[in-house]
């Protein structure tokens, strides 16, 4: 899979449609009402390439290899956390 | 006043004729998209209870469309029946139940795309229901039956427990037959386009009446008279 113009951002409110298919498609149900906060999704074009939500859980597009972009997807969501935890951290935040 | 269980659903809409009746509970449609949720239609819905109706086994072998279309509107009457019958006996109950309509009349029309929306969306409802999960062809896949099935629901104020989620797959990993043998493209693993899909599903004959011309997506699924192969992770 070509990575060229491939983004990751946070859910937005008119990502639902989207994400509610792409968990529905895996059989997963949402556990609560989705929030920007903690829902991550991968973008090619206009198309969602999957979701992460909460702390671990993916969903994948079924046209497209589930463990190249639940990778991206972890490994991305991982460090965006990581990167803005030490952010706080040095800031002196919780 | 009688307060229904979740077992004497089940076994009312098996006395009625439904093949497969899965529960779930309004709280498993959190994150679902306007127009999806089950309160939309009946605010204080707490559970949606889910049917199914199964083809004829048969029904894909032959070539005759008029045949299909019979069969499929024959199910769209009969699930409709049964969706109504365990409205009324859930009132009966003491309880508020609404029969969603298993076809149409479609109440959202967009006619620019050509996309109709029934009021609540069955296939989404049965996943969650635990009576199968999406293909790729967007059709339901169940386990025994495939997708050899027609879908129905009530929705209501009573309170019942969900059912599990289905943990098997609906689709073989590196399976494209579906979406290859669409004439119009109208798949992409996850979505319907409906404008290009009803450029040759249905027609009127000269005689008059419509008939139902394309099934291919249906049709060539290796799951769909059951899931019968072994999943492999893509």
């Amino acid at each position: 899979m070509k990575t060229d113009n491939i983004i990751i951002r946070p859910g937005r409110k008119e990502d639902r449609a989207d994400i509610w298919r792409l968990l529905h498609c895996e059989g997963k149900a949402a556990k609560e009402e989705l929030s920007s906060e903690g829902c991550f999704v991968l973008i090619k074009g206009e198309k969602m390439l999957g979701v992460f939500i909460g702390e671990s859980d993916v969903a994948v597009h079924p046209l497209y290899s589930q463990v190249l972009v639940e990778d991206i997807l972890v490994k991305s969501v991982t460090g965006l956390l990581d990167t803005a935890c030490s952010k706080r951290q040095m800031r002196g935040e919780n | 006043m009688k307060t229904i269980t979740a077992e004497e659903l089940r076994s009312q809409a098996k006395h009625l004729g439904a093949d497969l009746c899965g529960i779930a509970a309004v709280e498993c449609f959190s994150g679902a998209p306007a127009g999806f949720h089950p309160c939309d239609v009946l605010p204080g819905c707490k559970s949606v209870i889910v049917m199914a109706v199964r083809f004829p086994a048969s029904t894909m072998d032959g070539s005759s469309q008029a045949a299909y279309t019979f069969v499929r509107n024959r199910l769209a009457d009969r699930m409709d029946a049964i969706t109504f019958q365990i409205a009324l006996e859930l009132e009966d109950g003491g309880n508020c139940a609404i029969a969603i309509p298993s076809s149409e009349p479609y109440e959202y029309w967009d006619d620019g795309r050509r996309h109709g929306q029934g009021i609540l969306s069955l296939k989404h409802a049965a996943v969650l229901a635990g009576l199968g999960r999406m293909g790729k062809n967007t059709l339901l896949v169940n386990q025994l039956y495939g997708n050899m099935l027609w879908l129905g629901a009530v929705i209501s104020d009573v309170d019942l427990e969900s059912d599990k989620l289905a943990d098997y797959e609906a689709c073989l990993s590196d399976c494209r037959l579906c979406l290859d043998v669409c004439p119009t493209k109208a798949l992409d693993g996850l979505t319907i386009e409906q404008r290009k899909c009803r450029e040759i599903c249905a027609k009127c004959t000269e005689g008059g009446g419509g008939v139902y011309t394309c099934n291919l997506c249906r049709k060539v699924c290796p799951n769909r008279q059951g899931i019968r192969l072994p999943h492999t992770a893509r």
